[in-house]
This record gives structure tokens, sequence and C-alpha cells, in this order.
């Protein structure tokens, strides 16, 4: 017997607040957390992105990183009724270079938990989680996917409760790759707009409490997780397939028990490179959802690798919550080669159900369908 | 549903490649990593110059794959979104990490190599296998200390019954500081015998065997 | 200029790891890009790096490299012409 599959809380700590709350109100006053930053390394451009100066310190031996996951997950049980001792809840982590910082020290020391297991395993006894946690680490498509896999494993009984929780630095590790890849914006990102120029990276965690019984966890709303898939475009590792194809079919399996009709806007990935952006207009147009009102909230808080899944997850809950589609940030003028239908302003009305999608490196893709209950 | 079976199941670790019990290919032992996977790859006579571009752990996973799909026989029936590609390890893309790092701590001259980059997140290896053998359904990468085959097993046994592949290539993928291991398993629907069925004992079994 | 193409194609060979290929059989006026050598995006970010290590010559931007790296000899004429003395 399967079991229907809901969101029910959330938590985001970022540069726009340490609460959802404090993010979803800076979202709508329009604010972006990106801003000029050291570059960290001899870069001939300058460089901007979102990077979190203080942190809330959860334990002093835990890592930059570590404190922010620990806060969030605690952030985001504290409101229900869902202990951390469950023993049929599990933690889904999503990231992509967890400590990565730690790898840059002089002696590097077993603290730094360079190793992605070992982050999580600290994590796990910091918060004394029974169930031994999953780590999803699949480039940026992880937070999507993470929230996939983690509905699949309640759905199917093999547990009750998942704590999904994305998250990555701002790192100079990661930051170099990028300016190596001359993928770097030369200032804020403009997804979908013509004259876009690339990416901003940021720095945030988000976390979601998965459940199939709203009522037993006390939850203050619920999302249902209705539709979900993943696909490779087999193509290149880098580049994103020129025509959409790849992320038609993960949105074709997303949409399968539901009306196309009903998707009352699509939470694009966005980046705001060329090829990315233009790759998932084309996927839309292919798929008849080229009206669909779409945004990308990479204006807002650049791109957080581990943490955007989830974190563009929350804002879009909050979307469905409020019946309003958060303006597209960054967009003035059409640029792509397929017709999509980007956010100008701040839409209300009512609203059900929401597209989320994210593609990455190594030619993956994912999408998820959510519908308020 | 139907049972689940292992079609095949190859292992490569410093020593040899072994498919479906049988060895393919053995390594001398005085010889690098990087030695034996380029032997591992002349032996398997096939011209894929892009291979040469890889990391260690893609060029493992590449030619693991070589084997479990015996050239793209296996996918004779499925579509290419009906194939799967879920794999795991532990240290994630540590190997080439470290390598990309001591390209950032040259104070001299900062020029960090994007083909180097690339090959920094554990799921390129997923990639690569992906574009040779045209994979383009459900993904997944999983970080996990020690060879997890319960998860392997829970989650590719959701895929097929949400009917989300036909056919799901699964495993291990691991190449770090010259040292590497791959087993990889190719499952689908059909009849089997006992010691091909695909449960979380079997795929144990046959990890021990390819333990060192 | 001879010595010039003969060291690039070494250099290329190596920059991009064409393990099988011998670089005196690169054609120095045919296109490096599309047929070929088979190269991709990220050759083409490499061939930059090898610019800028060998030579201290920048190429700012893919576009600029698209016509930069059109050939071998395309490349030792841009060498030559910014070349700082």
């Amino acid at each position: 017997m399967h079991k229907p599959v809901y969101i029910v809380n959330d938590h985001i700590l970022s540069v726009m607040g340490t609460s959802t709350d404090s993010n979803w109100n800076s979202v709508l006053k329009e604010e972006s957390g990106i801003a000029l930053i050291d570059p960290l390394f001899p870069s001939d451009q300058a460089i901007y992105g979102s990077q979190l100066k203080a942190y809330p310190v959860v334990n002093k031996k835990a890592t930059k990183l570590e404190n922010m996951f620990l806060y969030s997950i605690q952030e985001t049980l504290r409101q229900t009724s869902i202990k951390s001792s469950n023993d049929r809840l599990m933690l889904f982590v999503s990231t992509t270079k967890g400590n990565i910082d730690g790898l840059g020290n002089k002696k590097q020391q077993p603290s730094d938990r360079v190793e992605l297991h070992a982050m999580t395993h600290f994590i796990q006894q910091e918060l004394g989680l029974v169930h031994t946690p999953m780590i999803v680490s699949n480039a940026c498509i992880s937070g999507v996917l993470a929230i996939q896999t983690a509905a699949l494993y309640i759905k199917h009984g093999l547990i009750d409760h998942a704590i999904v929780a994305g998250g990555d630095l701002f790192s100079k590790f990661t930051l170099s790759g990028f300016y190596a890849f001359k993928a770097l914006s030369a200032g804020i990102c403009k997804p979908f707009d013509k004259s876009r120029d690339g990416i901003n990276l940021g720095e945030a965690i988000g976390t979601v409490l998965l459940t199939s019984d709203p009522a037993a966890a006390k939850a203050l709303y619920a999302v249902e997780v209705k539709g979900y898939g993943s696909s490779n475009d087999a193509n290149h590792i880098s580049g994103p397939s020129r025509d959409g194809s790849g992320l038609a079919l993960a949105v074709r399996k997303a949409v399968r028990h539901i009306r196309t009709e009903d998707i009352g806007f699509i939470n694009a990935h966005g980046t705001a490179t060329l090829y990315n952006d233009n790759m998932e207009s084309l996927a839309f147009q292919q798929l008849g959802l080229g009206n669909v009102p779409l945004n990308s909230l990479k204006a807002y808080y650049g791109h957080t690798l581990g943490a955007a899944g989830v974190l563009e997850v929350i804002i879009s809950i909050r979307s469905l919550l409020n019946n309003t589609i958060v303006k597209s940030l960054g967009y003035e003028e059409a640029g792509t080669e397929g017709t999509v239908n980007v956010a100008r302003t701040f839409i209300k009305k009512e609203i059900h159900t929401v597209l989320k999608t994210a593609s990455g490196f190594g030619g993956c893709n994912s999408a998820l369908i959510l519908r308020k209950a | 549903m139907s049972e689940l079976n292992i079609r095949n199941w190859v292992y490569i670790n410093d020593q040899e490649a072994v498919m479906n019990d049988e060895q393919q290919f053995s390594f001398k032992k005085e010889d690098t990593a990087d030695q034996k996977l380029e032997q591992l790859y002349r032996s398997l006579g096939v011209a894929y110059p892009k291979f040469f571009k890889m990391d260690a752990q893609s060029k493992l996973g590449w030619a693991s794959a070589e084997y479990l799909c015996e050239g793209g026989k296996v996918f004779a029936t499925n579509a290419p979104e009906e194939r799967a590609l879920v794999l795991s390890n532990q240290k994630s893309s540590l190997d080439t990490d470290e390598q990309y790092q001591q390209s950032l701590n040259n104070q001299e001259e900062f020029l960090p190599s994007p083909s180097v980059f690339v090959y920094t997140l554990a799921n390129i290896v997923a990639g690569e296998i992906c574009i040779r053998h045209g994979i383009k359904g459900e993904n997944n990468f999983l970080i996990s200390e020690r060879f997890d085959a319960e998860a392997l097993v829970n989650y590719t046994r959701i895929l097929f019954e949400e009917e989300l592949c036909k056919q799901c290539l699964l495993g291990w993928v691991e190449a770090y500081r010259g040292r590497f291991k791959s087993i990889l398993w190719l499952v689908e629907k059909g009849e089997s015998t006992d010691d091909r069925l695909f449960t979380v004992k079997n795929l144990n079994q046959l990890y021990q065997k390819s333990e060192l | 200029m001879s010595e010039l193409i003969a060291n690039l194609k070494q250099q290329i060979v190596q920059q991009l790891n064409l393990v099988d290929i011998d670089p005196a059989s690169i054609d120095e006026n045919a296109p490096l890009f599309g047929e070929g050598l088979g190269l991709d995006s990220i050759d083409a970010l490499e061939l930059i790096l090898l610019m800028q290590k060998n030579y201290q010559i920048k190429v700012a931007t893919a576009e600029e490299g698209q016509k930069v790296f059109s050939s071998v000899k395309a490349m030792a004429d841009f060498i030559v012409a910014n070349k700082k003395a």
C-alpha cells in the first residue's frame, strides 16, 4: 500500500535571513542577497555572490557548514511533534562539496571532515538521529533529487518521516572552478534575460520535513509531492543538451499523474548562463508549457548548489500557500530560443500546483510536482 | 511484480577485472593506476579518445560499464529513457578534488583547469557512462561510508515498482590515490536462478568476492 | 613560424590529453573544432589556459577563442601578433 507524501515544514538559512519568514519577506521586497565579494583569488573580473558573514553556532566543534546544517534542521523539527530520536525518521543530505574549504587547510585535520560521510555522521550524532542518513551528491540537481528519493522512501513504507537538508559553502574551490569555466556573471545574474552573462554562486541551507501523516506531525501546512523524475542528457558532462530533450524527459515523468493545465507556475533552474536558460526554454516549449508563468530565484540567492533545489522548493511552497508567484528578478527582455512566460512582476492568483526543475553538470536533470493538499 | 534478476555483474579492483565470475583482465602489480587503466582500455579494443580526458574514477566506471553492457547489446529491447543508473562510493570525487586543490595552492601561477574542475563532482562518472551507453533515465549518486547493498537494493526496487525504469545499472565506483575498486550490476525483470536474484544478500556476497 | 607551429601542436596534444594523436599529423590549416580532433567546449577553455601559461597571452572570452582557435595556424598568427616584446 503506497502512502501519500507531504512536505509539512521547512527552514532557510541564507544571507537573506535565519528563518523562512525572513527569507520570504526579503524576496517579497525584491531584495537580492548577492553583492560584490572578495574573490578569494587573483581575478580579472569583479566577483558577485552571496556569502554568510555570520552564522548561528550550535556547536563549537562543528565547521561552518555543519553549524548551518544543525541550526536549520533543529529549527525545522522544533515547530513539529517529530523528535530527532524517532526511529522512523531519516535524514537525507544534499550537498555537492560539503566541508570543501577544509581541503585547503595547510594541515588537514580529521575534524575538517572533508569527506561527505564524515560530515553527515557528525550531524547525525549531534542531532541524535537513529536511522543511518543518506547522502545524495548529484551536482546541481542534488536537492530536488534528494526530495524525490526521500519521498519514494516514505511512499514505499521504508520510513515514515524524512528531513531533507541541502547545503554548500561559498568556497574558493567552487568559485575558481566556475571562474575557469568563464561562467561567472559580471554583476547580479539575469536569468532568462537577453543580456544574461553567467551565474553567481551563493551559500545557504534549505531544509524540508516530509511525512506521510501531517496530522501526527502537527504540521503547519501540507504540500503533497505529486510527481518526480530524473534523467540524463547523455550528451556532454558540462554543457546542457542544446534542445532541452533531456530535461523534458524528467518533466514528463513528474507530470505523469497530473494534468499539465493544473501547473500554476514553473520554478526553473535558471542559472543565467546562455546555454542553461536557452535549453530550459526549449524544454518547456516542447512540453506545451510555454505560457505557464515561470521564475528563477537565482538573482535573489545565487546558485547555492546542494541547497538550491531545497531552498527553491521552499520559496515555491510559500508561493503556493500565499497564492503569489514570485517575480523573476533580473529579467527584462526575452532572450531565449524557446518562448517562455517569465514572471516580470509578482503575480497574485489562485495557484495549487508548481513544477520545480533542476539541471546540472554530468548532464543530469530532475523535476518535481508539488500540490497544496 | 515479477522478480528482479542480475543479468551481468562486473568488478574491477587493483588486481583484475572480472565479469560474471570469469576473469577478463589481470593487472601487473608493479604498474601504476594510470597504466592499469590504460591497459584495460586498450584490451577492450574500443576507440574512445575521450577516455584519456577522464579522471581515474571516470575511466574506471567507463571500463566497468563497457564489460557490463556488452558493447550495448544488453539494451536491445529498451529505450534510452528506460535505463537507470544508480552509483555510490565513499569519497565522492576526493581524488580529483585533491588534484584540483593543488592547482589552487600554486601562488605564482593561478590557472585552475576547467577540465580538472569538471571532474570534482561525484556524478561525473555517471555522466560519462550515460554518454557512452545512451542512458537517459533515472540518475542518482549516493555517498556512504561503506558499501551499502541495502540502500542500493531499496532504491532500485522502488525505481522498478514506480515504472521509472526497465533496466538499472548500479553499484560502487571509487578511485583514490592510485587505488581503485568498482563493482557494478545490471538488473532487470525476468526469470532467475537463486544466486542471480537481486537481493541484499546476493549483492553482499558478490561484493565479498571483489574484496582483496 | 614553423617552430612555433610544431611547438603548438605538441602543447595542444599535451594540454588536451590527445594521447593517441601524433602532433606531426595535425594539419595546421584544418579546423581544430568540429570534425578532426573532436574537441569540445572544455577543450576551448583549456586552450585559453595554454595561451596564458605558455605565451602569457589572454584570450578574454569563448567568442574571441572561436576565432583564435580556428586552426593551429590561426593560433600561431595570434601569438605572433600579440607577443609582448
